[in-house]
């Protein structure tokens, strides 16, 4: 009973405040955008043009997509003859076949870019493209080509590519300057569902369609911007900063003198008074999550028909999140009894958490190049990854409850959509161990505020 | 068995001592007054009787149990000076509330509750939010939470505080009647006629020490100077008592004879009733409780209106005494 009373208390004190209401408008106004944004899937034409224009299929990773560093290739791709070999309801499940011709902008340009592909990339990812003499040295046989396209497609455009052969082609010549051309015949095989296909978005129930060169994209990758970005990133983000903020006056306020004697003169333990009060602040913050994550879960199957659980499991993330910072205000708001250094203590160290953890994430992605660690280890630069590894023990595991997210909500991808967004590049944490390490720190915050609360006269 | 408990307490707020060996004892049914300047210690001797300030020495039990457990809490209702009740409660839900957190079950809590604030005159506004209160409404408020859990023991500090005099009438007539139902209050007022009106026992509180304690008659009470009053027309023979070693002096209606070690007011009774005079006024004289405070306050340490001078130093006073 004292605890549900704590709780009631709490939430009346958050809804009290306008910051309340200014969080549920923007979640309300959430909710309706995602609820009447409609998805409206191309024709295969529009598709497969679409897939390599866009910037991920331009994008080469070496080691045959494996390398964490990034290369743009500047060729130009044009796809025509599309035809549907069988009939389904939906394009995407048809299969298809068309014609695709590569440009180069360069002589030998497309042998390079296939040649970097296949190759295993350096620490400068340096293109081994001119010899000693200045001659080009790139050339790939049109087995390597195919497979480049093949992986490019699969990878940027979830496409199935059963037959692809090279046609025709322009050979280059670097003395004359002359860039070459390619052609080739691609077969596709359709896919029973939708979800990797090319979709325009609008907003509105239709009203208000949105420029395909922006917003057109797979329906599955719509899905997890939404839910990633939107929810996970940004709307993560705000709904936390909006948390510490309504949540950082609770403890300050109870410590009043005047309002503490009255709570400390009740049957109730000091210790059990703040942890009941701190768990209040996050029964706030889950209930407010859980509202704005669900509504936006339910309003986002409706309308895509993609139901994404991991998308659920956010509503424990975000609260475990608010949790660790939490835990920060309160040591904080015992300590000083001021809200506004409560509020900028949590900022600042969330902010120095963030900071650490892009930095982690950094490092780990150079780790899983095996030749940028021999490079760093032998110019004396190996401390870098053992910092890393003990300031990521020690502290709090905020990035990593990023990290975890993004993997969870990247199940509603498909398998290449999963390979563009480079995941395989994030570091390689678990839940037990993010979510323990996280517990020490918010069990050490509040354990501190315990006892200091509970030897200071009042 | 006494209901508070004290003996030789100490509190030490780092180097101040708020409190130097306060010793008390109030029984079951009493109402119990502590008077004393600001920052005499009363406030932190009801802090310390329930837990909300630690670290003393000595003894201190509260209804048989050391001070400041919580399962004794329950027991004990408690107002503090200066409260500030979260505004976003409504005077209803406040008390729920706290309620809640005295372990008052559902069904109690909705039969006292209304109740409670009925007889403290905010029935009409109970569902309104305490923002929209008047100081004295929150003071009845405060008054309200304290009582409506039934507790065996009442702490008041400066209960009457913002309330008009009428408010202040109802809420001693509340005291009197939680009395009549053997409940103890222990009151720290500043207000001595109404501390004179309504409690038991004083104690008055100097510098962290108790320098005087007892009843309303006793304290109140002078040694040794009587009032006479004689028949209409009678003249006192104020020469022939000076013979006999008494002083005479004739102040509004009354002569007051005043008494000196070994002396005793038969001896006047019986000559003027000698001289066939009429007495019909004879009684000892008291002082109010004001005029005892102020009496008793000067003796301790005389000098008491140079505040600023005598509180520096003591908790919540000025860091830099003022010397005229």
């Amino acid at each position: 009973m004292k605890y549900l009373a704590i709780l009631k208390d709490s939430m009346r004190e958050a809804i009290d405040t306008k910051v309340f209401y200014a969080l549920a408008v923007l979640s309300l106004l959430v909710v309706v955008i995602v609820g009447s944004t409609s998805y409206t899937a191309v024709d295969a034409e529009t598709a497969f043009q679409s897939i390599v224009e866009q910037g991920v299929f331009h994008t080469i990773y070496a080691d045959k997509g494996n390398s964490p560093i990034p290369h743009g290739s500047d060729e130009q791709y044009r796809v025509r003859d599309v035809k549907a070999l069988t009939q389904a309801s939906e394009p995407s499940g048809c299969d298809h076949s068309f014609t695709l011709v590569v440009a180069e902008s360069a002589p030998y340009g497309f042998h390079d870019t296939v040649q970097f592909w296949a190759s295993k990339a350096d620490i400068r990812g340096k293109r081994r493209r001119y010899g000693s003499d200045g001659e080009i040295t790139a050339r790939v046989s049109d087995a390597e080509m195919t497979e480049f396209l093949k992986y490019q497609f699969w990878m940027a455009g979830n496409l199935d590519i059963v037959e692809i052969k090279k046609t025709a082609a322009v050979e280059p010549d670097s003395k004359a300057k002359l860039s070459g051309s390619y052609t080739f015949e691609v077969k596709t095989k359709g896919h029973a569902g939708v979800r990797g296909w090319r979709h325009d978005v609008s907003l509105l129930f239709g009203l208000l369609t949105l420029p395909p060169a922006l917003f057109q994209t797979t329906l599955s990758k719509s899905v997890f911007y939404i839910e990633n970005t939107l929810f996970g990133g940004f709307g993560a983000w705000v709904a936390i900063l909006v948390g510490v903020i309504i949540t950082a006056f609770f403890i300050p306020n109870m410590l009043r003198k005047g309002t503490i004697d009255m709570l400390l003169a009740k049957p109730i333990h000091r210790g059990t008074l703040l942890i009941y009060k701190y768990i209040g602040g996050l029964t706030f913050v889950f209930l407010s999550s859980a509202i704005a994550i669900g509504s936006s879960w339910l309003v986002l199957g409706l309308r895509s028909g993609i139901w994404s659980p991991g998308f659920l499991v956010m509503i424990f993330v975000v609260t475990f999140f608010f949790a660790i910072l939490y835990s920060i205000s309160t040591l904080f708001g015992v300590l000083t009894r001021s809200p506004i250094v409560a509020i900028l203590a949590t900022c600042m160290i969330w902010f120095v958490l963030f900071l650490l953890g892009l930095a982690y994430q950094g490092v780990s992605a150079l780790k899983k190049e095996e030749m940028v660690v021999k490079e760093m280890e032998e110019n004396g630069w190996g401390w870098v990854f053992t910092t890393s590894d003990v300031v990521h023990f020690v502290l709090p595991r905020t990035s990593d409850l990023d990290v975890l997210s993004a993997k969870m909500l990247a199940q509603v991808l498909t398998e290449g959509e999963r390979k563009s967004a480079r995941l395989d590049l994030l570091p390689d944490v678990t839940w037990g161990e993010s979510l323990g390490a996280s517990f020490v720190f918010i069990a050490i915050m509040l354990g501190l505020a315990t006892w200091r609360f509970s030897r200071k006269d009042y | 068995m006494p209901v508070i408990e004290t003996q030789q307490l100490i509190k030490n707020y780092r180097r101040i001592q708020a409190l130097k060996g306060v010793s008390i004892e109030v029984e079951k049914g009493e109402i119990y007054g502590l008077l004393g300047q600001n920052g005499a210690g009363k406030t932190t001797l009801i802090k310390v009787l329930l837990g909300i300030t630690r670290g003393w020495e000595g003894e201190a039990k509260l209804l048989g149990q050391q001070a400041g457990r919580p399962e004794v809490r329950s027991r004990i209702g408690y107002l503090p000076e200066d409260h500030q009740f979260p505004d976003y409660h409504t005077g209803y839900s406040l008390l729920d509330f706290y309620c809640q957190l005295l372990g008052v079950s559902r069904g109690d809590r909705q039969k006292r509750i209304p109740e409670m604030l009925d007889k403290v005159g905010l029935m009409g506004r109970m569902h309104y939010k305490l923002r929209t209160y008047s100081k004295g409404m929150k003071q009845r408020v405060g008054i309200a939470q304290a009582m409506v859990h039934n507790p065996e023991v009442i702490f008041l500090d400066e209960p009457t505080d913002g309330v008009d005099p009428i408010g202040r009438r109802e809420i001693r007539e509340i005291m009197m009647r939680l009395k009549d139902q053997g409940v103890t209050i222990f009151l720290n007022s500043h207000l001595l006629g109404e501390v004179e009106q309504i409690c038991d026992r004083v104690a008055i509180l100097q510098k962290g020490q108790v320098i005087r304690e007892g009843s309303i008659a006793e304290l109140t009470r002078q040694r040794g100077l009587f009032q006479v009053g004689l028949a209409p027309d009678q003249q006192l023979p104020k020469e022939e008592l000076a013979k006999i070693g008494f002083d005479a002096q004739f102040r509004g209606e009354f002569w007051e004879i005043g008494l000196t070690d070994g002396q005793s007011i038969d001896s006047v009774v019986d000559l003027l009733r000698g001289r066939g005079l009429s007495v019909r006024h004879l009684v000892e004289k008291r002082q109010t409780l004001e005029e005892l405070f102020m009496k008793t306050v000067d003796a301790a340490e005389p000098g008491v209106d140079r505040r600023a001078i005598r509180n520096a130093g003591e908790p919540g006073a000025p860091s830099q005494a003022i010397r005229k």
